[in-house]
C-alpha cells in the first residue's frame, strides 16, 4: 500500500515537509451552489483559502457556513439527496474528480466537530484511529504518533499517564482536545473545525484557542464559529455568510475594522444574529 | 401555601400524579409477585416428588398358628388370604377379623407337599408326595351393598377358589419338593422339582386352555407339553420362579447357579446359565426373585447385597438374555429373607428378621426402612401400593399403611443414566407411558434439557448470523429509503404465528430438504462466498465506476447475481450428490442420496423432522426479533460517533466495523439473548418439526424433544398429582431456572459490555 508507506514516512519525518512556506491559495471554491433535496443553501460561493493560514466562517445560524465546511472533505455526501453546481478543488484537484476517492480526501483533509465525539475506546486507541484503519501496525510508528499527537494538542502532559484508559473519563475540553490530536494524527493538510468551541466553558475554549494558534504553523485551519470574539482573536482571514451567500470575505482585521458591507457590519455590531 | 394563583398547582394535576405513580409501583408489583407465585406454585407441585415413603401401623391380628407358606390379599386390602399346605384361611377385615378357611382338594388322600402362590396371577400351585399337580385359582370379586357411608355405597369382598384337577407330572410317582406355576392369556406353565431316591428332577408341563372365537376361554386344560429339564441343571435346585408371562423358568442351585429356560418361538427351552454372585465375596444366593413386569430378577446373598438382572439383548443379532444391571442397591445384613413385589411399579420389600426396607429398582433407592419389634416371617404390598401385609413369628398379621405416592422419582431418575429394562446399556431415556403397564417409566430430565439446548442451539446457529448481518447492513449501509420498508417488514414477520411456521416446517420443508441437503449444503456454503468475492471485486473497481452507484444501492448489482448463485448451486445440488455421496445397497446397485449417505456410510441416523429443520423454522421465528432488536441499537449508535471516523477517512466498513458495532455490542448481545429466550421456550415450532424423540446427540439430522414439547404433549396424559404430572411440572421448573439463568447471565454480560462501550 503506497498510502500507507507515504503515511508513515510523514509521520517518521515528523512532518518536516510541512514547513516550506506556500503562499498560494490551497483550497479553492468556484461558484459553489449546494443543495439539500431541492432546498438551496448555499449560492455561488467563491473564495480562496491559502495554506498554513486560519480563515473563520462566521453568520447568523443557517447562513450555510457549517455546509460550505462539511463540503471541504465532502461530509456530506452522507445525507440523503444532496446536489452541487460549481467545484472546490485543494491543492488544483478537484474533490468532486470521478478518479478521486473520497477516502483519502478524508485523510487529507481532518476534521473536528461542535460536539466532542471520542470513540468508546482508550485515548490512545482514538488517538492512532486514523494510522490504524490506514493499516498501520508498526508499534513504533503508533506510539510516536501518539506522543506526538497529544503534544500538539497540548494533552500529553495531562494523559501520559492513563493512555489505556477510557477517553470517555476526560473533561469536555481533554475530549476535544483529543479529537484535534485524533485529527493530527494521521497527518493531514488541513483540518476543518466545526464550532469547536461552542460547548466549553471559557478556559477549556482558551487551551483550544491556543492550540489553534500552534496548529498554523504546521496546518491549514477551517473553522466556523458562532463567536466573533473567537474569530477576530484566531483567524488570519474570516468569511461572512447571511442566507447562504458569501458577503465578505477579507483579512480578519479589516473585517471586524472596517467592513465593507452594510449586513457584515450589521452583524459585527450585533443589530441582528 | 398563600401563593398568588398562578403559581398554584391545581388539584386535579396533583391527584393524577400521585394516583399515577402509586398506579404504577401497583402494576410494577403485582407483576414481580404473580411471577413469583407461579414459581412459588410450580414449586409446590414439584416437592412432594423428593419427599420419602411414609409407612404407619393400622392395626395387628392374631392368626391361627398354622404353617403359613404364603400370603395372598385383594386389591383392597379387605380380605387377606393366608396359605398353608392345606387350605387357605381367611380373615375378614371387614367384619371383625372373622375368620374362615378353605380345603384344598387332595387325591387319594395323598398329602400336598410343595406350594406355590403367584400374587400377579392369583394363582396357587401345588404339589403333591405322588407327583401330581394342581392348580387353584384364588378369586376376588367385590359386591355393592345397598349401603352407604359417607357418601360411597359400601362393598363387600367375596373369595371363590378354583381348584383343578391333578395332573400327573412325575410319572415315577415322585414326591413334588419345590414348585412354581403362572398363566398368560391361553397357556399355564407348572414347573416342579420331584425327588425320589435322592434323585431330583426339574419337570416342566405347558398347559393350553381352548379360546373360542369370542374370546372365551375354557376351562379345559390340555396338555400341551412336557419337558425334562434335568438334564440341563447340577446340584441341588433351590428355588424356582417363572415370569408372569409364563414364558421365563428360572431356577438356582445350591451351586449358586441360575439356570434360565425361556420360550422361543412357542417352545420352551434352555437358554442361559450364569452365577449372579461371581465377582463377589459372597457367591452364595440367598433370594430369587421377580420384580412386576417379569423382566429383572433381584438376586441377594447372605452378606446382605443385591443385584438386579434384567433381560435384554446385548446386541442387535442376539437373542435375549439375562445381564447384570443394578449392583448399587443398599445392603440388608443376611439378604432377603422374605420378598415381596409391587404390582404397580418396580419396588419390593426385603427383610431379614426385624430389618425391613422398601427398594425401587429403577433408582435403586431405598424408599423406606424400618427395624420392627417383631421377626418378619411373610410380607405382601397390597395391588394399590397402599398397604403393607407383614405375618410375624407369632403368626400376628400386622397391617401397615404405606404412603409412597412418587416411588420412580429420585434425583438418579432425572439426571443420571439408569439401565432400564431392556436397554443394553445405562441411557439417559425419556418415556413416561410404556407399551404395557409393566413397562419401567422412564423418566430422565437429561435428553430434554439437552433437546431444549440443542434445537435452539441449531436455532441460532442458523438465525444470529443472518438476523446480526441484516441488521448491520440495514443499518449502516441501505439507504434511509429503503431502511423504512425493509424495517416494519420484518417486524410483521415477528407477528407470523409459530404454528404456521411450523406446519410449514413439518409438511413442506422437511420433506423437500430431505431430497435436496446437497443443493442445501452448497447454497450455504456459495452464497456468503459469492458474496465476498463480490465486495472485494467491487473495492477493486476504480472510484470513476463506483461512485455512480449511490451509497447503498450496491445490492441492486449484487442481488441478481446473488439470486443466480442461488439457483445454479440449488440446481448443482444433485450433481454434488452423485459425485460423493452415492451408497451401495445390497444388490450391489449404487444409490444417490445424501440421507442414505449419512446413514449408512456415517453411521448416524438421518429423519425427516431433524435439527436442521428445527434450526430453519425456529430461525425464522427468531430472526426478526434479533434483527429488530440489534438493528435498533445499531442505528442508536451516535452520528457523531460514525461522522468521527469517517472523517478520519474510514471506509463505511472500517466504521461499521471499528466504531458502530462495539458500541452496539451491549445491544446486539441483548437481542440474541431475547430470542436465545424465545427459542427455549418456544413449543409449536419443535412440536411440528422436532420428531420428538429424546435422543442425545448432537447429529444435525436428527430430531430431539425439548422440555416444551414435552410438557405440550404429555400434559393431557397425566394423571392430577401422579408422578407424570409432577415430572412435568419439574420440566417446567427446569425450562424456568434455565430461562431465569439465561436472562440473568446475559443481563450481567450485557451491562458489563455497556459499561465498557457507553457513549457520552
Amino acid at each position: 500500500m503506497t498510502d500507507k508507506a507515504i503515511l508513515e514516512e510523514k509521520i517518521m519525518s515528523k512532518a518536516s515537509d510541512n514547513d516550506s512556506p506556500q503562499e498560494n491559495s490551497l483550497i479553492n471554491i468556484q461558484n459553489y451552489d449546494f443543495f439539500y433535496g431541492d432546498k438551496q443553501v448555499l449560492f455561488d460561493v467563491n473564495m480562496d483559502i491559502p495554506a498554513k493560514q486560519i480563515v473563520s466562517f462566521i453568520g447568523p445560524s443557517g447562513c450555510g457556513k457549517s455546509t460550505l465546511l462539511r463540503n471541504i472533505n465532502r461530509m456530506n455526501d452522507l445525507v440523503d439527496g444532496v446536489h452541487h453546481n460549481g467545484d472546490i478543488t485543494i491543492n488544483g484537484q478537484s474533490n468532486y474528480d470521478p478518479h478521486l476517492d473520497v477516502i483519502s480526501l478524508r485523510r487529507r483533509v481532518g476534521m473536528v466537530f461542535q460536539k466532542s465525539n471520542p470513540f468508546p475506546k482508550s485515548i490512545y486507541e482514538n488517538v492512532v484511529y486514523g494510522l490504524r484503519i490506514a493499516g498501520v501496525k508498526n508499534r513504533s510508528v503508533l506510539d510516536e504518533a501518539v506522543e506526538r499527537s497529544l503534544r500538539a494538542s497540548f494533552l500529553w502532559e495531562e494523559v501520559k499517564d492513563r493512555l489505556k484508559d477510557s477517553a470517555l473519563g476526560l473533561s469536555g475540553g481533554q475530549m476535544q482536545r483529543l479529537c484535534i490530536a485524533r485529527a493530527i494524527a494521521s497527518g493531514p493538510e488541513i483540518i476543518l473545525m466545526d464550532e469547536p468551541c461552542s460547548a466549553l466553558d471559557p478556559i477549556a475554549t482558551l487551551k483550544i484557542e491556543e492550540l489553534i494558534h500552534e496548529l498554523k504553523k504546521n496546518y491549514t485551519i477551517v473553522i466556523v464559529t458562532h463567536s466573533m470574539q473567537q474569530a477576530s482573536r484566531v483567524s488570519d482571514k474570516t468569511a461572512f455568510f447571511y442566507l447562504g451567500e458569501l458577503i465578505e470575505y477579507s483579512d480578519t482585521d479589516q473585517l471586524f475594522s472596517t467592513p465593507k458591507e452594510k449586513k457584515t457590519e450589521d452583524y459585527i455590531s450585533g443589530r441582528f444574529g | 401555601m398563600d401563593q398568588p394563583e398562578k403559581y398554584q398547582i391545581s388539584k386535579w394535576t396533583l391527584f393524577v400524579d400521585s394516583f399515577m405513580s402509586k398506579f404504577i409501583t401497583v402494576g410494577g408489583l403485582s407483576v414481580i409477585a404473580a411471577v413469583l407465585l407461579i414459581l412459588i406454585f410450580i414449586g409446590k407441585e414439584v416437592i412432594p416428588l423428593l419427599e420419602e415413603a411414609k409407612v404407619s401401623p393400622l392395626e395387628t391380628i392374631d392368626l391361627p398358628k398354622v404353617d403359613i407358606e404364603h400370603v395372598a390379599v385383594d386389591e383392597w386390602t379387605t380380605l387377606p388370604a393366608f396359605i398353608t399346605k392345606n387350605s387357605v384361611y381367611l380373615v375378614n377385615l371387614q367384619k371383625n377379623n372373622e375368620i374362615s378357611s378353605k380345603q384344598f382338594e387332595l387325591e387319594n388322600n395323598s398329602p400336598i407337599t410343595a406350594v406355590n402362590y403367584d400374587q400377579e396371577r392369583q394363582l396357587v400351585a401345588l404339589g403333591n408326595s405322588k407327583g401330581h399337580v394342581s392348580l387353584v385359582e384364588l378369586n376376588y370379586s367385590q359386591e355393592f351393598l345397598d349401603k352407604y357411608e359417607n357418601g360411597r355405597q359400601k362393598s363387600k369382598t367375596i373369595f371363590t377358589m378354583s381348584q383343578k384337577p391333578y395332573l400327573a407330572l412325575a410319572e415315577d410317582e415322585a414326591k413334588v419338593i419345590k414348585i412354581a406355576a403362572n398363566q398368560s392369556e391361553s397357556t399355564k406353565i407348572v414347573a416342579a422339582v420331584t425327588e425320589k431316591n435322592n434323585q431330583q428332577q426339574l419337570l416342566v408341563v405347558t398347559l393350553k386352555q381352548s379360546v373360542d372365537l369370542f374370546g372365551n376361554v375354557s376351562d379345559d386344560l390340555t396338555v400341551d407339553e412336557k419337558l425334562n429339564f434335568t438334564e440341563y441343571i447340577t446340584g441341588k435346585i433351590q428355588k424356582i420362579i417363572i415370569s408372569s408371562q409364563a414364558d421365563s423358568i428360572l431356577v438356582y442351585t445350591d451351586k449358586n447357579e441360575v439356570f434360565s429356560f425361556r420360550t422361543k418361538n412357542g417352545k420352551i427351552g434352555f437358554s442361559q446359565k450364569f452365577e449372579p454372585f461371581k465377582d463377589e465375596a459372597d457367591k452364595e444366593i440367598a433370594s430369587m426373585n421377580y420384580l412386576f413386569g417379569s423382566s429383572t430378577v433381584i438376586f441377594s446373598n447372605k452378606t446382605g447385597r443385591f443385584l438386579g438382572f434384567s433381560i435384554y439383548k446385548p446386541s442387535e443379532d442376539m437373542p435375549r438374555v439375562f445381564g447384570l444391571t443394578k449392583t448399587t442397591f443398599d445392603d440388608l445384613d443376611g439378604g432377603a429373607e422374605v420378598f415381596s413385589r409391587s404390582l404397580r411399579n418396580k419396588s419390593f420389600l426385603v427383610s431379614n428378621g426385624k430389618r425391613i426396607k422398601l427398594m425401587y429398582s429403577t433408582s435403586e433407592s431405598v424408599n423406606w426402612e424400618d427395624t420392627l419389634d417383631y421377626d418378619i416371617k411373610h410380607s405382601i404390598i397390597s395391588g394399590k401400593y397402599d398397604r403393607i401385609l407383614l405375618v410375624d413369628d407369632k403368626n400376628k398379621l400386622n397391617i401397615l399403611k404405606l404412603s409412597d405416592p412418587h416411588p420412580e422419582a429420585s434425583v438418579k431418575t432425572y439426571f443420571s443414566k439408569v439401565w432400564y429394562e431392556g436397554q443394553p446399556e445405562p441411557k439417559y431415556l425419556w418415556s413416561s407411558t410404556g407399551g404395557t403397564e409393566e413397562a419401567e417409566k422412564q423418566l430422565s430430565m437429561m435428553p430434554l434439557i439437552f433437546g431444549t439446548l440443542k434445537a435452539t442451539f441449531y436455532a441460532m446457529l442458523f438465525a444470529v448470523p443472518i438476523a446480526i448481518l441484516a441488521a448491520i447492513y440495514t443499518s449502516q449501509f441501505l439507504p434511509d429509503s429503503w431502511k423504512t420498508i425493509i424495517k416494519p417488514l420484518m417486524e410483521v414477520m415477528a407477528s407470523l404465528p409459530s404454528v404456521i411456521i411450523g406446519f410449514l416446517a413439518a409438511l413442506i420443508l422437511a420433506p423437500m430438504v430431505e431430497a435436496k441437503v446437497p443443493s442445501i449444503i452448497l447454497v450455504i456454503v456459495s452464497v456468503p462466498l459469492a458474496a465476498f468475492i463480490m465486495g472485494s471485486a467491487w473495492s477493486y473497481l476504480p472510484p470513476k465506476i463506483r461512485y455512480k452507484c449511490t451509497e447503498g444501492m450496491e445490492f441492486v448489482f449484487f442481488a441478481p447475481i446473488l439470486i443466480l448463485v442461488t439457483v445454479v448451486a440449488w440446481n448443482m445440488g444433485p450433481v454434488l450428490e452423485s459425485w460423493f455421496f452415492t451408497v451401495v445397497d445390497s444388490q450391489g446397485r449404487e444409490i444417490i442420496s445424501f440421507s442414505r449417505w449419512w446413514s449408512e456410510s456415517l453411521g448416524y441416523e438421518y429423519t425427516q423432522k431433524n435439527a436442521m429443520i428445527v434450526g430453519f423454522a425456529m430461525g425464522f421465528a427468531v430472526i426478526p426479533i434479533i434483527f429488530t432488536i440489534a438493528e435498533d441499537s445499531l442505528s442508536n449508535v451516535p452520528k457523531s460517533l460514525t461522522s468521527a471516523s469517517l472523517a478520519l477517512g474510514a471506509s463505511r466498513w472500517q466504521t461499521t466495523w471499528r466504531v458502530v458495532i462495539p458500541t452496539a455490542s451491549a445491544g446486539i448481545f441483548s437481542a440474541c439473548m431475547i430470542g436465545l429466550g424465545r427459542a427455549v421456550g418456544e413449543t409449536m415450532i419443535v412440536l411440528c418439526a422436532a420428531g420428538g424423540t429424546g435422543l442425545m446427540e448432537m447429529n444435525i439430522f436428527n430430531g430431539m424433544r425439548t422440555l416444551s414439547l414435552n410438557l405440550a404433549t404429555e400434559l393431557p396424559e397425566a394423571a392430577k398429582q401422579g408422578t407424570l404430572y409432577r415430572t412435568l411440572f419439574f420440566g417446567a421448573l427446569i425450562l424456568f431456572v434455565l430461562t431465569f439463568i439465561i436472562n440473568t447471565v446475559a443481563e450481567i454480560i450485557r451491562q458489563h459490555i455497556r459499561n465498557k462501550y457507553k457513549t457520552v
